[in-house]
């Protein structure tokens, strides 16, 4: 049996707060949109392919139908060639944010009130950017999730990882997903579907202490929050030594595995406001940007 | 410092249940983690093992110890005494001979309480009596040691008695605010506010419960009865001491409660014997002494016409050990016929008819102890029958308006006049005469000095006739001993069995055998054990103690202790 959870507030007054904390990050730090071109409608946001902004990109050879407004006169009178300007698509990109809402997630209040924070950071600052955003929610199965409708989660399911495939990450999207990463297993089958499709990965990784620089001592009955697994350990300096350092393996695994995949992992401590922790190692990783 | 609440001791085991509890293995504390496998390289606990372990000297042990002491401490209520109180104790011990089974039980059982008693008030002052009425105090004083030293002047060797009157008698001494203590051994009632404490137990027991010697063939024999006071059947050897040799009798066997009677005769030339069984717990009657009974004579003197008269001859056939007067021997009863005159012996029946003709009228009898229960119905009187009146004379018996049988008293002399004779009156084949001549003789054999032997019970009074002005009466056992003075008012038998002589001066008065007779005494299967001290506890704990004043500064302390060992518990580890 799984031993009670302590008492938590209702999801409905941690949204509220978080999505207050939420706008107000919003306002200094934004998503990481300026690095790169996206696809999407049009929009203010470079795009990947061709259109009608000021921005030049390219000549090519005139093509009879061609937009005559766009032939390169200059280049007609040195060269008595027509060649056509050709400039830079302007585009609305695809932010796609998921939440981590297994059990893991929830067991520290002070690390699930971060990544509620956070997941409404994400949210609201795609929005400003003018980004066509998406909330799920995903543990053993993926929900859509809009943290304005103030909707309950379900009970997470008996799981020990979520499940992104099942998510329906949009092509070219810029992916955020919160997630403790607190799951045996190799990072790169998971990580994958964060960059199919031409889409970028970021992973936002909420930590609580308890899980970092654990304090328990003696003679203890371990149980998994999630699938309800008991081990007994004895528990002193060194076996807590052995904790941190395979904790310390685990989130290395993680980058490394990210770094392959081109995805930017940062972790936000579940102590401080969300700017501070947005400031941190999200910014030093180019998770997050300031506001010009 | 006294103990209100001395049930409070049992708080005392919160100590071994802190220890207990502390031994204990802990069971693991369940801590639910979010990365279970990343404990991979923590070691498990040691499994299987005791389920005890070695008690871990941790703060919280001490903390908790300390608590539970002084919350069993506050549960014994402890209240200082009083400097000024006082009481006085009144220790009353069963003088029945069932408790010489029982001594050192007694004398170890009042070793245990009286300390406690002791502790009741600042200062004791102790009085030891014995239930035995006319028994003097064994010890009265300050000091508790040199009341059980005491005790060894108790000699419980009554029969069944009534304590009340001594416990009456202790409750007057030990005041409203003195203690009572019996020691017995049965569950006998007693007045309120006597605590008692019993030491006895159920035992079985076999003795002598009977004596009777009778002469059959011209020859005493004695005839005791065995009884046994058991649940079971029970075997004893008897054997006879005689002529100061001891031989065995018999071996007598008994089953349950049965009653054996033993009979025997008097070896020859040997007055006094011995039957001892085998001693048991309760000895007092396991020894029953015997002696030949033999009455003491009396000495009787006859003028001549006594001598033929045939109501005379029928009062000293119906006499025993009756012996004519001598120059040597002067007598204890006078028989004549006339008038008694001057009265030169101690009692004097003289035959006083007057002359006449005067018609006898109907019998009336006085209230005395001569003529008490005596019929006279049918007694044929002649004319000429009857007393003339005689100044001093108390009358027995009247014939109508005229005297028929007078007493005189005169100088510690006794005359009984009798106003018939057997000529002219049935007197000699009527019984209520010679009734009436026989208890004066007796009187007159009792009042007179001489030796007899008789079987007695132990404490038994004594009708002894004795030179007044002679040296003191002397008790002492047969065959030799300190012997001890009697007191001449109630002189006694010994309070334990034996053979014994009484002498005044060179003059052996009486040779005795005390047997003890009680068999209520005998009977051990009721006694108990039992403790009841302190019926009124409480209030005289008020009266002699004041509440502890630091209390409330023990009930702070173990609070604190207890807060402070929660709070060592709930810090996080």
């Amino acid at each position: 049996m799984v031993p009670p959870r302590p008492e938590r507030p209702p999801l409905r007054d941690v949204l509220r707060a978080a999505l207050r904390v939420g706008a107000e990050a919003a306002a200094v730090c934004s998503l990481p949109l300026a690095r790169r071109a996206w696809v999407g409608r049009a929009g203010t946001w470079e795009g990947m392919g061709r259109g009608t902004s000021l921005e030049f990109q390219d000549h090519r050879p005139y093509h009879p139908g061609d937009d005559p407004r766009h032939i390169n006169w200059h280049a007609y009178a040195r060269t008595d060639t027509l060649a056509m300007k050709v400039f830079r698509e302007e585009v609305a990109p695809l932010v796609d944010v998921a939440l981590d809402t297994s059990a893991s997630m929830r067991l520290h209040t002070g690390k699930w009130r971060r990544a509620l924070e956070t997941f409404c950071f994400a949210l609201d600052a795609a929005r400003r950017a003018g980004a066509g955003a998406a909330g799920h929610a995903v543990d053993a199965t993926a929900r859509p999730f809009d943290p304005e409708q103030l909707a309950e989660l379900p009970e997470p399911e008996r799981t020990t990882a979520p499940d992104l495939a099942q998510l329906r990450w949009r092509r070219g999207s810029l992916r955020l997903l919160v997630s403790d990463l607190l799951f045996p297993g190799s990072p790169e089958p998971w990580l994958r579907p964060l960059v199919e499709g031409g889409g970028r990965g970021v992973l936002l990784v909420p930590f609580a202490r308890a899980e970092a620089e654990p304090d328990w001592t003696g003679e203890l009955e371990l149980v998994d929050c999630e699938t309800g697994e008991r081990r007994e350990r004895a528990l002193g300096d060194e076996a807590r030594e052995l904790y941190r350092a395979a904790y310390e393996r685990h989130l290395e695994a993680w980058r490394s595995a990210a770094s392959r995949c081109g995805i930017v992992v940062a972790r936000l401590p579940e102590t401080g406001s969300l700017q501070e922790a947005l400031l941190g190692e999200p910014l030093r990783r180019g998770a997050v940007e300031v506001v010009a | 410092m006294i103990f209100g609440n001395p049930a409070g001791a049992w708080g005392l085991l919160g100590l071994l249940a802190v220890f207990a509890i502390h031994a204990l293995r802990r069971r693991r504390r369940s801590v639910v983690v979010s990365g279970l496998f990343l404990f991979g390289g923590a070691p498990p606990p040691p499994r299987g093992g005791r389920w005890v372990e070695r008690v871990r000297r941790s703060p919280s042990l001490w903390l908790q110890l300390a608590a539970a002491a002084l919350v069993a401490w506050l549960l014994l209520e402890p209240r200082p005494l009083r400097l000024e109180s006082s009481q006085r104790v009144v220790v009353v011990l069963d003088s029945s001979a069932s408790m010489s089974a029982w001594r050192e039980r007694a004398e170890r059982a009042l070793a245990a309480v009286l300390p406690t008693i002791e502790e009741g008030a600042a200062h004791s002052e102790w009085v030891l009596l014995e239930s035995a009425e006319g028994r003097p105090t064994l010890y009265a004083g300050p000091s508790r040691e040199s009341l059980e030293d005491g005790l060894a002047l108790w000699d419980p060797v009554l029969g069944a008695h009534d304590l009340r009157p001594a416990l009456d008698g202790a409750r007057q001494l030990a005041g409203s605010e003195g203690r009572v203590l019996l020691l017995t051994d049965s569950d006998v009632e007693t007045p309120v506010g006597v605590e008692r404490v019993a030491v006895g137990e159920p035992l079985d027991n076999v003795g002598f419960a009977g004596l009777a010697v009778r002469e059959e063939g011209g020859e005493p024999r004695w005839r005791a009865l065995v009884r046994s006071y058991s649940r079971r059947p029970e075997r004893r050897r008897l054997s006879i001491v005689a002529g100061g040799q001891t031989r065995p009798l018999d071996v007598v066997e008994l089953g349950p409660g049965e009653l054996r009677g033993l009979s025997g005769g008097f070896p020859p030339g040997i007055d006094a014997i011995e039957l001892a069984l085998e001693p048991d717990a309760f000895q007092l009657e396991d020894r029953l002494p015997v002696v030949r009974p033999e009455r003491k004579p009396l000495v009787v003197a006859l003028d001549g016409r006594a001598r033929e008269d045939e109501l005379v001859s029928r009062l000293l056939a119906s006499l025993d050990a009756v012996v004519p007067a001598t120059a040597d021997r002067p007598p204890a009863l006078d028989i004549r016929f006339g008038e008694g005159g001057d009265l030169e012996t101690s009692h004097t029946i003289a035959f006083a008819a007057i002359a006449g003709d005067a018609e006898p009228g109907p019998i009336t009898l006085e209230r005395h102890p001569l003529v008490a229960d005596t019929s006279w119905w049918g007694l044929l009187l002649g004319p000429g029958t009857g007393l003339a009146p005689a100044p001093g004379e108390q009358v027995l018996v009247w014939s109508g308006r005229r005297p028929l049988v007078t007493l005189r008293e005169s100088d510690g002399r006794r005359l009984l006049r009798l106003g018939l004779s057997s000529r002219d009156s049935n007197a000699a084949r009527h019984p209520a005469l010679p009734l009436l001549a026989h208890r004066f003789a007796e009187e007159a054999r009792a009042a007179a000095r001489g030796h007899e032997r008789r079987n007695l019970e132990t404490h038994q009074a004594i009708d002894l006739a004795f030179d007044p002005g002679g040296p003191p009466l002397r008790r002492t056992a047969l065959g030799g001993g300190a012997g001890e003075t009697l007191p001449r008012g109630s002189p006694r038998a010994p309070d334990r069995p034996g053979l014994f002589e009484v002498r005044q001066g060179e003059e052996t008065l009486l040779t005795g055998a005390a047997r003890f007779a009680d068999v209520r005494e005998a009977d051990l299967r009721e006694a108990v054990s039992l403790q009841e001290l302190s019926p009124n506890r409480a209030a005289r704990l008020r009266r002699v103690t004041r509440p502890d004043p630091l209390a409330p500064l023990w009930l702070l302390l173990a609070g604190a202790l207890m807060t402070a060992d929660w709070t060592l518990a709930g810090r996080p580890r």
